[in-house]
């Protein structure tokens, strides 16, 4: 039992420190991807991890009227993303706390990362904070309804909402992979990444200017070492989804037993996996220009269509 | 026969439920009853006519036919969704509440009906998951709601307004009730561990069976459950993001908002009260799961084992899903410790106050800030096609110059849809067949008597 947990806590901690440090990494990776694509040099890919060291030796300051809310949703944004990555099999089959892994709860945990965000937003007082707040809980609340469906469907094939569990099935059985199910889903699964991280076409993370603005709206009013909080807590979502979406579509070289090689496979396996899918993100960014924010309901809707062929594909195929 | 009662019941119950298209009445009541009142309609009211439903159509006429309970589920569909959206757009704190009512009797409704499909399709263990996720959702409901109109009352007394568009700023004064607005709104909204998101987890299991092996109506039923469902979870946190958001933070928006002054310890105690239960239910929701599995054993049955594994989460016993709440709390709360007190030995002085932005414009003041009927607005264009809102702008432009303006109104309404377009054209319809009706009646005894004997001819006609 003792080594069982072992592994268990082993699997959560890397995890968490892979994802959260690689969460950063693929932000300053897919900026590097862009600038290449672009003919520019780029900064360096470990641009974020810089800024982050430099931000958390700087000022603590606060805007007036602001509330305990201001300083306490970045530390509820971090913490429920560590807690879902935690609880994720990104490298191994059995993380601490498995057993409530269930897909839902991650959707949900990242609900209450945005809702914090959202709530801060609004904290301080200002037009470009209820601004990014509304726009980010709209694009949010479109988003949802297509992650949901598409990990609904998911979850009907595997016969599990436990994340370990579809993971564990997927593994069992190769075919599905490559499953009209799981395609659709995957194209469900991408809209809502790109939506919910805020990259282009949903949103533009360089952005400075302020009529197209979504997140960095939001998180204007935030300085020194709680902006840096932000920063890798948004890191750890964008982090933890593109690992999701490795683990859930190519679920390959995720450890299913308890031996340490397996493991550290598992680890070099997930972050070339997560590289990959940045790199798709990042070149999709390259190739497409932002949307009009009252076009983006298109697009999500689009997303939610596909969530709900996956469910169908996967009852047709029952 | 039996259908013919079923069928209306079911509209009867439904009504008392507050579910479209007999949900008129529910905004309209609950906001202006004084909220204890509010409180007590929306929180155990209105489950009657779940209750209703649940009695008649299981304990009565034994489940029927699978058709009945297809319509019940789509009655819940239709609320929940429709519910949703117009909480999103409300203005009215009280109003917004009474239309999440409607959502939430929708999810309970969608429930019921998931249940008397899978019961029909005698596939009695999930009827029984399917309905004790009913019952949970209203039990928690009963509390979070509760909790919710209580507050929205303190907020009314303190600032004489529950117009949001008015207030703001209200967490400064009134710490406590913005506290227990936070874990009742962030219950409903289904944050994970507080009550809304085990009982909606437990819906939705409910659901996903359903698509097990059963026949396709209930395959399409499950399937438009769980669309209503997802759809109404990021609609829910919109709607209470902007009630909490803009009620109780940022800078008070009228001289009501600014001097509000936390209620007395009786007020904001019985609100307490509710929102201990609340919690507990969320955070081990197991412990009521005893209580709802008798319930639902009652109304379907005796269906021997619990399908839920008894402990304090909530576990189904088939192994396909599981939640631990209790165990997620802690492990939440102790990387929000550790982040905290990394935070603190970082950066140890306290923070220093600044003026937000204004791109140097210089003060912010409340007007320059998003109010309710902004943050809905985005939405609003979304679902412009059901909400129908009816936006006009005003602009009176200066003597001298056309490009300057003098000053500028915006008006915004959002109805009813289904009260102007349909309850509207009925009524005026009786309205006018009355007035036709009122040429009959011109006040002479002779035609009145005339009256009289021309009905008793076609009587005696008609008998002979």
């Amino acid at each position: 039992v003792s080594t069982a947990l072992t592994v268990s806590i082993v699997t959560s901690l890397i995890q968490v420190v892979v994802v959260g440090v690689g969460g950063l990494i693929l932000v300053g990776l897919m900026a590097k991807i862009k600038a290449r694509a672009e003919g520019r040099v780029g900064s360096p890919i470990v641009q974020p991890l810089r800024d982050v060291r430099k931000l958390v030796t700087k000022e603590r300051l606060h805007a007036h009227h602001s509330s305990a809310v201001l300083p306490l949703a970045p530390i509820v944004l971090t913490a429920s993303a560590a807690v879902a990555i935690a609880i994720s099999p990104l490298i191994g089959t059995h993380p601490l706390l498995g057993v409530t892994a269930d897909i839902f709860v991650i959707v949900y945990l990242l609900l209450t990362g945005s809702v914090a965000s959202a709530l801060a937003g609004l904290d301080t007082a200002t037009a470009f904070g209820g601004m990014g707040s509304s726009r980010a809980m709209t694009i949010g609340a479109l988003a949802e309804p297509a992650l949901l469906v598409a990990v609904i469907a998911l979850s009907i094939q595997a016969g599990t909402s436990n994340l370990p569990g579809i993971v564990a099935g997927t593994l069992h059985h190769p075919a599905w992979a490559f499953g009209p199910v799981h395609l659709f889903a995957l194209g469900a699964f991408l809209i809502v990444v790109i939506a919910e991280t805020g990259r282009i076409p949903v949103d533009n993370p360089s952005t400075h200017l302020e009529l197209t603005m979504v997140h960095e709206a939001m998180v204007l009013e935030y300085a020194g070492p709680e902006l840096a909080l932000v920063t890798v807590g948004e890191a750890m979502r964008l982090g933890l989804l593109v690992a999701l979406v490795a683990s859930l579509f190519l679920p390959w070289g995720v450890a299913s037993g308890s031996g340490l090689v397996g493991l550290v496979v598992a680890t070099l396996a997930l972050a070339l996996k997560m590289a990959v899918v940045a790199g798709a993100v990042a070149l999709i960014e390259v190739r497409s220009a932002k949307l009009r924010l009252f076009r983006l309901p298109e697009l999500l809707a689009g997303g939610f269509v596909l969530a709900v062929l996956a469910v169908v594909m996967g009852l047709v195929s029952r | 026969m039996r259908s013919l009662a079923f069928v209306l019941v079911m509209l009867g119950f439904s009504s008392k439920a507050g579910a479209v298209p007999l949900h008129v009445w529910l905004p309209k009541a609950h906001p202006e009853a004084p909220s204890p009142v509010s409180a007590l309609m929306s929180s155990s009211m209105v489950a009657m006519g779940v209750y209703g439903i649940i009695r008649v159509g299981f304990d009565l006429l034994h489940g029927g036919t699978v058709w009945w309970w297809v319509a019940v589920a789509t009655l819940g569909v239709v609320s929940g969704v429709y519910g949703a959206l117009h909480a999103t757009t409300s203005t009215d704190l009280k109003r917004l509440l009474a239309y999440s009512t409607i959502d939430i009797m929708g999810l309970s409704l969608l429930g019921v009906g998931a249940a008397g499909v899978l019961d029909d399709t005698s596939m009695h263990a999930d009827a029984s998951l399917a309905l004790m996720a009913s019952l949970l959702l209203l039990v928690a409901h009963a509390f979070f709601k509760g909790a919710l109109f209580l507050g929205a009352g303190s907020v009314e007394r303190a600032s004489g307004t529950r117009d949001l568009d008015r207030l703001g700023g209200l967490i400064h004064t009134m710490p406590f009730t913005a506290l227990v607005m936070a874990l009742s709104a962030g219950a409903i909204m289904a944050v994970p561990t507080l009550s809304g998101f085990s009982s909606e987890w437990l819906v939705l299991q409910g659901l996903l069976h359903g698509f097990v092996d059963t026949s396709s109506v209930a395959v399409i039923v499950m399937l438009l459950g769980v669309v209503a469902l997802a759809l109404t979870g990021g609609l829910t946190a919109v709607a209470f993001v902007k009630a909490f958001g803009i009620g109780f933070l940022g800078q008070s928006r009228s001289r009501g908002a600014l001097d509000a002054r936390e209620v007395s310890t009786w007020m904001s105690g019985a609100t307490a009260l509710l929102v201990v239960p609340s919690v507990a239910i969320g955070v081990v929701p197991g412990v009521v799961i005893p209580w709802v599995h008798r319930a639902t054993d009652t109304a379907l049955g005796p269906s021997g084992a619990s399908p839920l594994a008894r402990g304090t989460g909530l576990a189904l016993s088939q192994l396909r899903g599981a939640i631990e709440p209790a165990a997620l709390l802690v492990a939440v709360v102790a990387v929000m410790v550790g982040i905290a007190l990394v935070n603190r030995t970082l950066a140890h002085r306290r923070a220093r106050r600044l003026d937000a932005w204004a791109c140097g414009r210089g003060e912010q003041t409340p007007r320059m800030q998003y109010t309710a009927t902004s943050f809905a607005e985005p939405l609003q264009r979304v679902f412009a096609d059901v909400l129908r809102p009816q936006s006009d702008v005003e602009v009176t432009h200066a003597v001298e110059s056309q490009y300057f303006q003098q000053s500028l109104t915006y008006h915004n309404r959002i109805g009813d849809v289904v009260e102007l377009r349909a309850y509207r054209p009925l009524i005026s319809f009786a309205d006018r067949l009355g007035v036709s009706a009122r040429r009959l009646q011109n006040g002479s005894i002779h035609r009145y008597l005339a009256f009289g004997f021309v009905a008793l001819l076609v009587v005696v006609v008609v008998l002979a």
